[in-house]
């Protein structure tokens, strides 16, 4: 039971958590984003990320690269995080991690077209992957 | 943390087959329900898991296994020789002397469990083991050792290498009387032992052990170890 408990690198499937949305490989990290229905502070974003190594590898959702895309250009966002529990912390190997944030969107006067995230600035990979995300109504975001 | 991870997934499909009925707080009624089964508990359910408005979960509880202090848990069968009557020798418990008087040494099997805490590359626990002395020098007997150990190990791939130092107390008891509570014979032990395991799967090993005497040098002990790991390779 033990064995079939570990993640399985590329099955992007697990007993703990469904991989929705849009996957991908990075490094030793399979990544599942999806983007969930828009709340009142801004889109949020849903992250399963499974360990395909045997080590540990460092996830890090505080420091992950995402911005708003407006037709006025693009703006800055920041993690929904009142209770500062976001931080950067360590996957066990073959293991699996979830994570659902909402970020605030900096005010630009124009609506969030998309919400967009360096998924390799979670692992810290050198290799910009940037994933977009329409917005689902079009409907705006303060 | 960890068992309030197992009590939720115990209770995940029964959950997902009831939703939570209790109204939220208007700051939690959102649109995705909680998608991770280690947000759920018996005591505590969260209506949403985005960071912020869940109250149950918080951020980060998977990094448990990689954070919290790395624990082993360890069961064992093996052999032991031990100079169990070296320790009887005064006793008066004796009711029939052996043919031979003085040490008397005999390979019993034994059953050992215990549980170390490793911190980077270290580890110290504690142990108990027992074994079986009847129908041999005496009709009834029994043996418990427990103590600790503090050793070092080292991770080759699949392999595992270690080794430690164990400091016991041995507890005998030997008798040819039935249905009479012998007296009880204590003794240190101190053993040296080598360690091998092989990773079976990420949580688990296979390995054994292999051990000699430090007072008493006749003495060794030999084992098949089933351990299992709170940190995947043994992080």
């Amino acid at each position: 039971m033990l064995v079939a408990c570990a993640y399985r690198a590329g099955s992007f499937s697990s007993w703990q958590a469904q991989f929705l949305g849009r996957n991908m490989t990075i490094g030793c990290v399979d990544v599942a984003i999806e983007r969930r229905a828009d709340q009142a502070g801004g889109p949020v974003l849903a992250y399963v990320i499974g360990n395909r190594c045997d080590r540990a590898v460092v996830i890090d959702l505080k420091h992950a690269s995402v911005i708003a895309k407006t037709a006025s250009g693009d703006a800055s966002t920041l993690p929904y995080d009142p209770g500062r529990e976001i931080r950067t912390l360590p996957l066990d190997g073959r293991s699996v991690a979830g994570e659902a944030i909402e970020y605030t969107v900096a005010s630009t006067g124009s609506p969030v077209q998309a919400i967009c995230v360096d998924a390799s600035s979670i692992v810290h990979s050198p290799m910009p992957d940037w994933q977009c995300f329409p917005s689902r109504t079009g409907g705006e975001v303060p | 943390m960890r068992w309030r991870v197992i009590s939720g997934l115990l209770s995940a499909s029964s959950v997902a087959a009831a939703q939570p009925e209790a109204p939220c707080a208007a700051d939690s009624c959102l649109a995705d329900p909680p998608r991770r089964p280690w947000v759920l508990s018996d005591d505590c359910r969260d209506t949403t898991d985005v960071v912020g408005y869940q109250h149950c979960a918080r951020f980060g509880e998977w990094s448990a296994a990689a954070t919290d202090t790395q624990l082993v848990f360890e069961v064992g069968l093996g052999l032991r020789r031990i100079t169990a009557l070296r320790i009887d020798r005064n006793a008066s418990a004796r009711t029939s002397v052996p043919d031979a008087p003085g040490d008397v040494s005999d390979v019993i099997a034994t059953s050992s469990f215990r549980v170390t805490g490793v911190k980077s590359g270290v580890y110290a626990g504690l142990e108990v083991e027992i074994g079986d002395l009847s129908r041999r020098a005496y009709r009834y007997g029994g043996v418990v050792q427990t103590g600790g150990v503090l050793g070092v190990r080292g991770s080759f791939g699949r392999l595992e290498l270690g080794a430690e130092a164990a400091l016991a107390e041995r507890i005998v008891r030997t008798t040819d009387v039935e249905h009479v509570t012998p007296p009880t014979m204590t003794g240190p032990v101190i053993e040296l032992r080598a360690k091998v395991n092989v990773w079976v799967s990420p949580w688990l090993t296979l390995g054994g052990e292999f051990g000699a005497g430090l007072l008493d040098r006749s003495e060794w002990v030999g084992a098949i170890m089933f351990g299992f790991h709170t940190r995947a390779f043994g992080g």
